[in-house]
């Protein structure tokens, strides 16, 4: 990675938009470049191990990267952003190589690093290293990913990234440093809250900024990227006037009774709180303040109190709590003008039993969560320790499993066996449907939901997950789209471990007396096999299901809008309504391998 | 429960030196050292014929403890990763367990040590609430395995317990090649349970339907009292012939998911007993339990059924039951009988002060008794998280109620050791009350329709050790309290370790009447006797956090403030002291965590008749206590403000 230069040659004003969705029918998103190394399509592919093989379907929607000697150059957005959120989709070609950097200066690797155990700062979501000034091949920080969540070459891959950028003073000195407030890498939380002292290697400068242009490099390898989605959050967040308070001492029903009473406490606060006198028993606290707007639009408040309270914005009522023992952190959206907005909270409690809290929140089009309350005046109800569950050594272990799609629940697997490798590759067997209903890489189970006080009996995958059918197994031609479940003709007998502490699952279908199990490949994927006494000739094994299916080689299959490939011999592709399903009939041996 | 919890006597002269006895110096409890990094959390226990202990944890690992007699055991990990496991069996040496989901059976193949197969004997429906614990298995006579199952809550109407899936709120009853039938209805949260003498028994939890804890003889087709579980009464496979509609018919089901079920004194309906249901239902396989164990004071959440099996070996108690109680720490002793072919019988306590919530027991080899619990989740009086103990018999007898056996006309009781026959003769020796638990959707029940029963007679054997009494007003199906207060042992002048038999009398016996001459006892109040200068008989643990260490000092108004001395008497008749601590937190809060919140006394009066849960939020729901007195809860309101 060599440093290039850059000079800024344009500064183009921006319009402060919520959510900005690029659909990337053209390059206007960024600035020419000079060179025809990034090109638009409609979708490519690479292959899984052939080195920077891209073919593409000609179109828009997709940007792609196709270098070539003396045809290889960086990209530049045409906008600049200081604090901002951006999410996008990429796939990489076996063994490539390119990068993402905010404001051009602070680069998240993008690289091939399928099978990587133990990734490093120069792996897939690292946070790359800074260089030595100066220095001839000294590098310092840089930041390993938590878990190694890349997908293999050839699958669609997401990356949401919430970057804070540096804070000047007036004189222009740095008050604080650009962060990377979370980075997510297809689900799985890979950095929080990392300062980074500086630019990292092959920034835009070594001087650093309160904007910079996205870039992206385009000078290691082929690469394809969509669905970038940008949300520009650099405004000044809301801000309180000060704030006046009244407190009237005693046991009240409602606010009615406060018209007619003299406060016996009065006075002026920085911020929200619910403490501001030594009665905390029962008070009933009017807090009368102004919001400070920087662009009108819609607003996002959050807001736990203790007691029954009231909330007014702007003159009207928003929210009323009209019950005292109700205690729940509320959301609501608000639609607010830019400038100076009233804003009163009164709050009653007459409960002497219970603690006081005060929190509110408030984010905006373009500025985070920011909270308006005191330190103090806002304790979180929960400490909970995390507890977690390794799998150093090969284990399998027994939970409810929530299995998740768009992050909604679509099923709770209740006779679910998770199975967990020192390779951190990962699954959930439900015996019920004798399926994988889900696999996933990194680290193994957090087990706090179901060991943290009463618990309700499940755990959840601490990786990168893949979702995949939560269908039965077994099918027939008939019903090869209908989600049935194996119901009383399956019989679960239990599981088997071996010398090596791999688990064989052992059921019974139809009379058919199946061993079903699932090794892992190379350290690199999963193969499952499945040995069936007396198959039933009319049934199907469904390997998968999907929007689509794409057969890609003799024997491999790139499923669902190419999240995860299936190998397999002899399959055949049904297709139904909006979906496509990979069959294999139940023979004595049903071989298969999931590539993701 | 007025008298018959009244636990100080007045001691002759000559027995100013002893303390009086406890618990500990008849039944020694040893701490097994687990070794650390290992969260045991017992949830279930079983012995095996060489003597190894094996225990399992509700975080799915099954241990074998070998030498768990020595100072040293051994813990070796037998299987690990199974779904929260609540019980374990051995059957020809092989184990047994139930998982949230199925029974499964382990087995060695390999003799490596480990398990290495994982048989799904039967895998049971199951909907994922959290609350859907399974139970078992215990072993039939005839080699099946019997499993309990718990029921799910509603989400708006969270207290409401619900079967949301077949089968839970039953008990299943599967064959050793994994047929499953559905053997009966009615359970809520059945983790007591126990095999004895081939007859399979479950305790459940004080809850909604159930007014307290309690243990039953389950048969099949028996329905036990909660309803939900009848939402598969119809299923093909049921036995059980009671039907929800008949309960409504005489109990409001107060199930508006909106509005959570407090409890009411006067009803529309006639107040009714599960008693009386199954006398207004007859046919249809009502069981009322066969012996109550009333809660606050023989436990909150019964556990573990077991019988003493060592004829001799563990103590006087040969033949009888006990009965382990998360919440409390502690085990009760039961006593069965037979009357008109049901099981009923008395309830005593026996040991406290264990170091977390009993959960599962299991003989030693050496008629020692291990015991295993865990409490996370639902808070009991031992501390700790989770703990394995040993109880051993030190060969020492204590003076006991041996039994308490249902005559036609009051009660026979046999004492472990000869009774002072002068004391014994005396009516005014004995205390005998009984009351019922209300049979509603609310929450458990506060003792109801308590009621004096005069005792009119008192016959005692030649050899001193039984004692007949003859006891006017007695109620089938109402729980009867028999205190002999004032009754010592013979040598020595002991009193009754445990003062109080609490004999749930499903049925009277017919039979002839003891041949005495009835007399008038003196009223209450004239027995009734708290001398504030001698220490409380209570259990170990509890008297050395609740005696004050001194006298506070007195504030304006000390002079309408009771002594410490009488509000530990007040404390403990009451059945305070089973969930409340001075100073350390308990099943509930402690005196000096609830006096910071400077209620008035009417305040907490209120608060005493009808808790409010949401003021403690990480505390197990307080039971109303509006039996108790209204002046003694003042006295103990205004006494509890001064602790510090």
């Amino acid at each position: 990675m060599e440093k290039i230069f850059w000079v800024c040659l344009f500064w183009i004003p921006m319009t402060l938009n919520a959510q900005e969705y690029i659909p990337l029918e053209d390059l206007s998103f960024f600035k020419p470049t000079g060179k025809t190394n990034w090109k638009l399509a409609k979708d490519a592919s690479a292959d899984l191990s052939k080195k920077d093989l891209f073919s593409l379907t000609p179109g828009t929607g997709v940007l792609v990267n196709l270098p070539s000697e003396g045809n290889m150059s960086n990209l530049h957005s045409a906008n600049e952003y200081g604090d901002v959120d951006i999410s996008f989709d990429f796939m990489m070609s076996a063994h490539s190589n390119s990068g993402f950097y905010l404001q051009g200066r602070y680069e998240v690797q993008l690289l091939d690093s399928w099978g990587v155990l133990n990734p490093t700062s120069a792996d897939c979501g690292g946070i790359y290293q800074r260089f030595k000034q100066g220095k001839p091949g000294g590098t310092y920080e840089g930041y390993a990913p938590r878990v190694n969540a890349c997908l293999a070459p050839g699958l669609w891959q997401h990356i949401d990234i919430s970057f804070q950028a540096p804070k000047f003073d007036s004189n222009g000195k740095k008050i604080s440093d650009a962060k990377m407030l979370q980075v997510k890498l297809n689900g799985a939380i890979i950095h929080e809250n990392v300062s980074l002292s500086g630019p990292t290697g092959g920034s835009i400068s070594e001087m650093e900024a309160e904007k910079g242009p996205f870039v992206i490099q385009g000078d290691h390898g082929s690469v394809a990227f969509r669905h970038f989605s940008v949300k520009d959050l650099s405004d000044k967040p809301a801000f309180l006037d000060p704030v006046n308070y009244q407190i009237y001492f005693g046991e009240f029903k409602g606010r009615e009774e406060l018209s007619a009473k003299k406060p016996e406490v009065t006075g002026i606060a920085d911020k929200l709180t619910w403490d501001l006198t030594s009665n905390t028993s029962q008070f009933a606290n009017s807090l009368k303040t102004v919001l400070n707007i920087p662009t009108a639009g819609e607003h996002r408040i959050e807001f736990e109190i203790k007691g029954k309270y009231f909330i007014q914005i702007n003159g009207k009522e928003v929210f009323v709590e009209p019950k005292e023992e109700d205690n729940y952190r509320r959301t609501l959206l608000l639609n607010l003008p830019a400038g100076k907005v009233p804003f009163e909270i009164i709050q009653i409690k007459t409960n002497k039993s219970v603690n006081n809290n005060l929190g509110f929140w408030i984010s905006g089009p373009n500025f985070r969560n920011t909270a308006l309350h005191t330190t103090g005046s806002y304790l979180s109800a929960s400490t909970n320790e995390e507890i977690t569950l390794d799998a150093s050594t090969p284990r399998v272990f027994r939970s409810f499993m929530d299995v998740m799609k768009n992050g909604k629940r679509i099923k709770r697997v209740v006779h679910s066996v998770n199975v967990g490798s020192p390779d951190k590759l990962h699954y959930t067997f439900d015996l019920d449907n004798a399926n994988i209903v889900q696999v996933w890489k990194g680290n193994f189970l957090n087990t706090t939901p179901m060991w943290d006080d009463r618990g309700d009996g499940s755990s959840r995958p601490l990786g990168a997950v893949l979702t995949l059918s939560p269908h039965a197994f077994f099918t027939n031609k008939s019903t090869v789209f209908s989600q049935d479940n194996l119901g009383e003709n399956l019989l679960i007998k239990g599981y088997e471990i071996d010398s090596e502490d791999i688990p064989t699952f052992n059921y019974m279908l139809d009379g058919a007396d199946i061993l079903d199990k699932t090794v892992i490949i190379n350290k690199k994927h999963f193969q499952r096999t499945l040995t069936i006494k007396n198959p039933n000739p009319n049934q199907l094994c469904r390997l998968a299901v999907g929007s689509d299916i794409i057969k890609t080689g003799e024997n491999r299959y790139l499923i669902d809008g190419k999240a995860y490939y299936i190998e397999v011999s002899g399959a055949t592709i049904e297709t139904g309504d909006n979906q496509k399903a990979l069959v294999v009939p139940a023979s004595d041996k049903v071989q298969y391998s999931i590539i993701w | 429960m007025k008298s018959n919890l009244l636990i100080l006597l007045f001691l002759y002269s000559f027995s100013v030196f002893a303390q009086d006895p406890t618990e500990n110096d008849y039944y020694r409890i040893a701490k097994i050292a687990i070794p650390e990094g290992i969260i045991l959390e017992a949830g279930g226990m079983a012995t095996m014929s060489n003597g190894n202990v094996v225990v399992s944890s509700r975080r799915g690992d099954v241990y074998i403890v070998e030498s768990p007699y020595s100072s040293k055991p051994y813990f070796r990990k037998f299987a690990t990763g199974l779904h929260e496991i609540l019980g374990l069996a051995i059957k020809d040496d092989i184990i047994y367990c139930a998982q949230r989901g199925e029974l499964t059976r382990l087995m060695d193949k390999n003799n490596d040590g480990k398990a290495d197969k994982y048989e799904t004997v039967y895998s049971w429906p199951i909907s994922g609430h959290y609350h859907e614990y399974s139970y078992g298995p215990k072993i039939g006579p005839d080699g099946s395995f019997y499993v309990t199952a718990n029921v799910a809550f509603g989400n708006s109407d969270w207290w409401a317990g619900k079967s949301l899936v077949p089968w839970r709120g039953w008990t299943m009853k599967i064959s050793a090649d994994g047929k499953m039938e559905p053997f009966a209805a009615g359970m809520r949260s059945p983790c007591g349970i126990g095999m004895i003498n081939g007859d399979f028994f479950y305790g459940d939890n004080q809850g909604d339907w159930q007014g307290s804890g309690f243990i039953s003889h389950v048969e099949k087709g028996d329905f036990l009292g909660h309803p939900a579980s009848l939402a598969w009464a119809d299923n093909p496979n049921s036995p059980v012939k009671m039907r929800k509609e008949e309960i409504f018919s005489l109990v409001d089901p107060r199930d508006n998911p909106r509005v959570k079920p407090e409890y009411v004194e006067k009803e529309a309906l006639p107040q009714t007993t599960i008693f009386d249901m199954s006398k207004a239902i007859p046919g249809k396989g009502i069981k009322p339990p066969a012996v109550w164990l009333p809660h606050g004071v023989l436990g909150v959440s019964t556990s573990e059924i077991i019988a003493d099996e060592t004829k001799g070996g563990f103590g006087p108690f040969s033949g009888q039951l006990f009965v382990g109680d998360q919440g409390m720490s502690k085990i009760a002793r039961v006593f069965l009988e037979k009357v008109n072919g049901q099981y009923q019988g008395a309830a005593f306590d026996f040991r406290s002060g264990f170091r977390s919530g009993v959960l599962r027991m299991s003989w030693g080899n050496d008629h020692s008794l291990f015991v295993g619990g865990t409490n996370r989740g639902w808070g009991s009086i031992g501390n700790e998280a989770f703990g394995l103990e040993r109880l051993i018999f030190t060969g020492k007898m204590p003076f006991e109620m041996k039994s308490v056996k249902a005559m036609p006309d009051g009660f026979e009781i046999e004492f472990t050791l000869p009774v002072n026959k002068k004391l014994a003769a005396d009516v005014n020796n004995y205390d005998v009350s009984s009351f019922t638990y209300k049979y509603h959707p609310v929450y458990g029940s506060p003792m109801v329709n308590i009621g004096e029963n005069p005792v009119r007679g008192a016959i005692v054997s030649e050899d001193g050790l039984k004692v007949r009494i003859v006891v006017d007003a007695l109620r089938a199906g109402y729980i009867h309290a028999v205190v002999p207060e004032g009754v010592l042992s013979q040598n020595e002048s002991l009193p009754l370790l445990h003062k109080t038999a609490y004999y749930t009398l499903n049925a009277i016996p017919s039979g002839s009447k003891a041949n005495i001459t009835l007399v008038t006892p003196k009223s209450k109040a004239e027995r009734e006797r708290i001398d504030a200068g001698k220490q409380v008989n209570s259990p170990d643990n509890q008297m050395k956090e609740a005696a004050p260490k001194g006298t506070p000092k007195p504030s304006a108004s000390s002079s309408s403030v009771i002594s410490d001395k009488e509000a530990m008497a007040l404390l403990t008749k009451h059945t305070c002291v089973a969930c409340h601590k001075e100073k350390e937190r308990a099943v509930g809060p402690s005196f000096v965590d609830i006096a910071k919140r400077k209620y008035t006394v009417a305040e907490m009066e209120a608060l005493i008749v009808m808790p409010k849960p949401e003021n403690w939020p990480d505390y197990t729901p307080m039971a109303p206590m509006g039996h108790v007195p209204r002046a003694d809860i003042r006295k103990l309101a205004a006494w509890i403000n001064t602790r510090k």
